[in-house]
């Protein structure tokens, strides 16, 4: 009797699911089996005879299990416990307990009772029930309310703007706004793979999480896009400016102990995109720097979409071009890339008439013709934001912003988007700019686009060399018969003939000589090298080869040219080559003539 | 990119391209020398073409620019074959010109039978004097396909006619500083261009035809960097001597820029100082 379990005590236990210092006490003995340690605590199996359940000791208590005053096989009496749920298994329960003390050592052996049927013992537990029913009744409405009161203590949220790496125990409520792909990596301390998580509160403030390895196994299916979580017992350090994707000081590690929790009843909780926008005539100061930044603007024009093939893997990429202008008086053209130029960019050609005002947040700036913005794959795009900044961006533009000219901050010059060439209007000058200024690619190739006749091809200059059919590169005559190339190393029976020649050209400012090579001076000629030497080796009355000169010459392009220095019998000299010709688009040049007298008439 | 596809030493080393190149050495090297020399394309209506200013035969100037080559857009309204070559009259609705194409080669023949009476052309050619009236030396005669062409031409007139009126000599003020890449199409000339302009040698038969001519010369003059830094400005005798320019037109000059703003007087009414960084 001194040393025994008390009769259905585990029983007792699930039907009292938590007993504090406050509650009638009733008399629980059991026998601890199974004792080991978890980390910093023990774990061990509560048995009474009858049943068993999985309890697990504070480690205020630890020192007693070293000291021996608990012992496996020995008996507690329990003071303070909570019994809870195991997550994922709901038939099993596990207690908690806060409070115990030692009963007796070890006994030989664990305790199995038997039942013995016995007229007395009949009526003496009947007795028992009516007096434990009364305890369990009053335990029992205690018991509702101590659960949800713990709860709400557990659940206490810490907005994300007050976490520091010096802080005890919190828990956050956030919404993954973004979910990367789980990368694997090889390093000096050997192999892993991690993961990272965008994590949004109520107020928008946003952090990024990392986990690695086991963490990264772990909780990689657990979290979803767009669902809410408790999450708890991370670790905060300084963010690394070198990684850094959203705007906060600290970053967070989830470890394999840490605690995720999804609240599951936060479907209408929708945090708000926080935007922190840059100007669009200070974009400048970002060119090439690793920070992201955020723009509003009104949209000017949208371009088709085109594909861009990728280098290193050869892919086609979707990718759309529209022009933002804000009130600075200044334009950028943004790079919608992959789904935001098939999907939200068509939108915005649909409805591009109307001017609307967009907020594209995470862009990265580029130098590409002065200034650019280019779309990452965490980027968010914004139609007609609800914000004070759109509404008051949409008043200047209605008011003012419609119709004043507007220069893209690149260069200057507004951009025409909407037109296929977008890159031979806005660096365009006038052939002074390059002949009145003899140093200019000194240092390194300048480009730019100018409009201008052919105003001369000398015919007696030598317009073409052999050119091997694999490489293009020179051939010499063999000896005997056909043709050597150095490059391959081989021979062959045949050459083709590819342009290398001079033209000279002229606009309303001047004139200057130009190199053009094959494909070139193909789109200036109008037929390939080796037609026009047929026509020059044609005896007779008739000269093609001179018609089909003198019908270039007069002819008017859009050429793309770079210029370069060249060194010629120790003598410096400007080089001018022919990058691209286009045949002149008429409209779209009045269209740029205009908007420069427009633009001149303004600055009177 | 290129040279992938080119050796360029190989090709140098089969020479065939030195020659132009030696070509385009002379060329640089005169053009570098006097900007008025430079060989320019003007667009022109035929209303610019009929009042540009004249000091001879065929030396002819608008907007301060000597007239080279011109091109020109119209409708052919008379045409007449003969033996040697093809007249015919051009008119664009601002004015008139006649025109003369030689034609001694068979490409030549072909481009003119290609032309028809009423038809839109672009012509180049060169502006001169002809049995006492204008006429255009033709080069080239080209039929207009696409009508924008039209519309074009004149825009480019008005914008050529701005560009050498304003910005040329009137903008140095946005461009002081030596320009860099990537300038607009309305890139400014570069602060060394207008102080390369020669002196000039007119001694116009229409006075006030001209008096454009020697206003933007001055005003060039006095936008060179060392006139700009002089706080006394220049005195308009130096500016007579310097230019070669009678006294009497350079005062002329000098009042109708003060009353335009260009220019102001700095000691007394006879030095001037340009506005530009004023």
């Amino acid at each position: 009797m001194e040393n025994s379990v008390t009769q259905d005590g585990i029983a007792t236990v699930l039907a009292n699911q938590s007993l504090d210092s406050s509650s009638v006490r009733p008399e629980i003995v059991v026998q601890v089996v199974d004792l080991k340690p978890a980390g910093n605590r023990y774990t061990f199996s509560a048995n009474d005879g009858k049943m068993k359940i999985k309890a697990m000791l504070p480690a205020t208590l630890t020192s007693d299990i070293i000291s021996g005053k608990i012992q496996n096989l020995g008996l507690i009496r329990l003071l303070e416990y909570t019994v809870n749920d195991i997550p994922g298994k709901s038939e099993e329960k596990y207690m908690l307990i806060t409070k115990c003390e030692a009963v007796a050592s070890a006994l030989d052996s664990e305790i199995k009772a038997e039942i013995k049927a016995s007229t007395g013992i009949m009526l003496k537990p009947k007795h028992e029930f009516v007096a434990k029913s009364a305890s369990q009744i009053i335990n029992e409405q205690r018991g509702n309310a101590a659960p949800a009161a713990r709860m709400a203590m557990t659940r206490r949220v810490h907005p994300l703007v007050s976490l520091n790496p010096y802080q005890g125990s919190w828990t956050i409520k956030v919404r993954v706004t973004n979910k990367g792909v789980m990368r694997t990596y090889k390093n000096a301390r050997g192999e892993g793979c991690v993961f990272n998580v965008e994590l949004t509160d109520e107020e928008g403030t946003q952090i990024q999480a990392t986990m690695f390895n086991a963490a990264a196994r772990k909780f990689y299916d657990r979290f979803e896009m767009g669902k809410v979580y408790y999450i708890s017992r991370g670790s905060l350090k300084l963010a690394n400016k070198q990684f850094k994707t959203v705007q906060n000081d600290y970053e967070m590690t989830l470890n394999e102990n840490s605690e995720v929790e999804e609240a599951s009843n936060e479907e209408m909780f929708t945090p708000e995109t926080k935007f922190n926008f840059v100007p669009i005539d200070e974009l400048g100061t970002y060119v090439n720097q690793k920070d992201l930044i955020d723009v509003i603007g009104v949209v000017q024009s949208v371009s088709p979409t085109m594909s861009i093939r990728r280098k290193n893997d050869n892919e086609m990429i979707p990718k759309r071009d529209i022009t933002l202008a804000d009130e600075t008086k200044k334009t950028v053209v943004v790079s919608l890339w992959n789904d935001l130029a098939t999907g939200i960019g068509q939108e915005l050609l649909d409805m591009a008439d109307n001017h609307p005002v967009i907020a594209i947040k995470s862009l990265k700036v580029g130098a590409f013709q002065g200034v650019s913005l280019s779309t990452i794959s965490r980027s968010n795009v914004v139609i007609n934001p609800n914000s004070p900044e759109a509404t008051k961006l949409k008043s200047w533009y209605d008011a003012e912003g419609k119709e004043t000219s507007m220069s893209a901050i690149g260069s200057g010059m507004s951009s025409s988007a909407n037109n296929g060439s977008r890159s031979m209007y806005s660096d365009r000058v006038f052939l002074s700019h390059i002949t009145s200024n003899p140093s200019l690619g000194e240092e390194k190739p300048v480009f730019f686009s100018t409009r201008a006749y052919i105003s001369f091809i000398k015919p007696d200059q030598t317009m073409w060399y052999r050119a091997c059919k694999t490489c293009n590169k020179k051939v010499t005559e063999a000896m005997d018969s056909g043709y050597w190339c150095e490059s391959c190393q081989k021979k062959d029976q045949e050459c083709s003939l590819r342009y290398i020649m001079a033209v000279k050209v002229s606009d309303s400012t001047g004139e200057t000589w130009l190199s053009a090579f094959n494909d070139e001076a193909e789109k200036i000629i109008g037929c390939t090298a080796d037609d026009l030497n047929d026509l020059k080796s044609e005896e007779g009355e008739v000269n093609e080869f001179q018609t089909k000169l003198k019908e270039a010459t007069w002819s008017s392009h859009l050429f793309r040219i770079s210029v370069s220095q060249q060194e010629y019998n120790s003598e410096k000299r400007q080089r001018i080559t022919v990058r691209g010709v286009s045949p002149i688009d008429f409209a779209a040049e009045t269209r740029l003539l205009l908007q420069d007298i427009s633009k001149n008439k303004t600055s009177q | 990119m290129y040279g992938g596809d080119f050796d360029g030493n190989a090709a140098f080393a089969g020479g065939g391209f030195m020659p132009s190149q030696a070509t385009t050495q002379a060329h640089e090297s005169s053009s570098s020398l006097k900007n008025r020399d430079v060989r320019t394309l003007l667009p022109l209506t035929l209303k610019q073409l009929s009042s540009a200013s004249t000091t001879g035969e065929s030396n002819f100037s608008i907007d301060g620019v000597d007239i080279k080559t011109v091109v020109i857009v119209g409708r052919i309204s008379r045409m007449e074959n003969r033996i040697t070559q093809v007249d015919f009259v051009v008119d664009d609705g601002t004015g008139w010109v006649d025109c003369v194409r030689w034609c001694h080669a068979r490409q030549e023949t072909e481009e003119m039978e290609a032309v028809k009476l009423g038809m839109y052309v672009r012509l180049h050619g060169h502006l001169k004097i002809f049995q006492g009236k204008r006429s255009v030396n033709v080069f080239s005669v080209r039929p207009v396909t696409d009508f924008n062409e039209i519309v074009h031409h004149f825009t480019e007139c008005m914008y050529v006619h701005m560009y050498n009126t304003k910005l040329r000599g009137g903008s140095i003020t946005q461009d002081t500083a030596t320009p860099r890449p990537q300038m607009p199409y309305s890139t400014m000339p570069t602060p060394a261009k207008p102080y390369q302009t020669g002196p000039s040698n007119q001694f116009p038969n229409q006075f006030n035809d001209s008096m454009h001519g020697v206003k933007q010369t001055v005003l060039n003059y006095l936008n060179q960097p060392m006139h700009i830094v002089s706080e006394a400005g220049v005195h308009c005798d130096i500016i007579a001597r310097e230019l070669r320019i009678p006294l009497l037109q350079v005062k002329e000059a000098l009042e109708q820029l003060s009353n335009d703003g260009c220019i102001y007087s700095t000691l007394d009414e006879t030095c001037f100082k340009s506005t530009a960084n004023a």
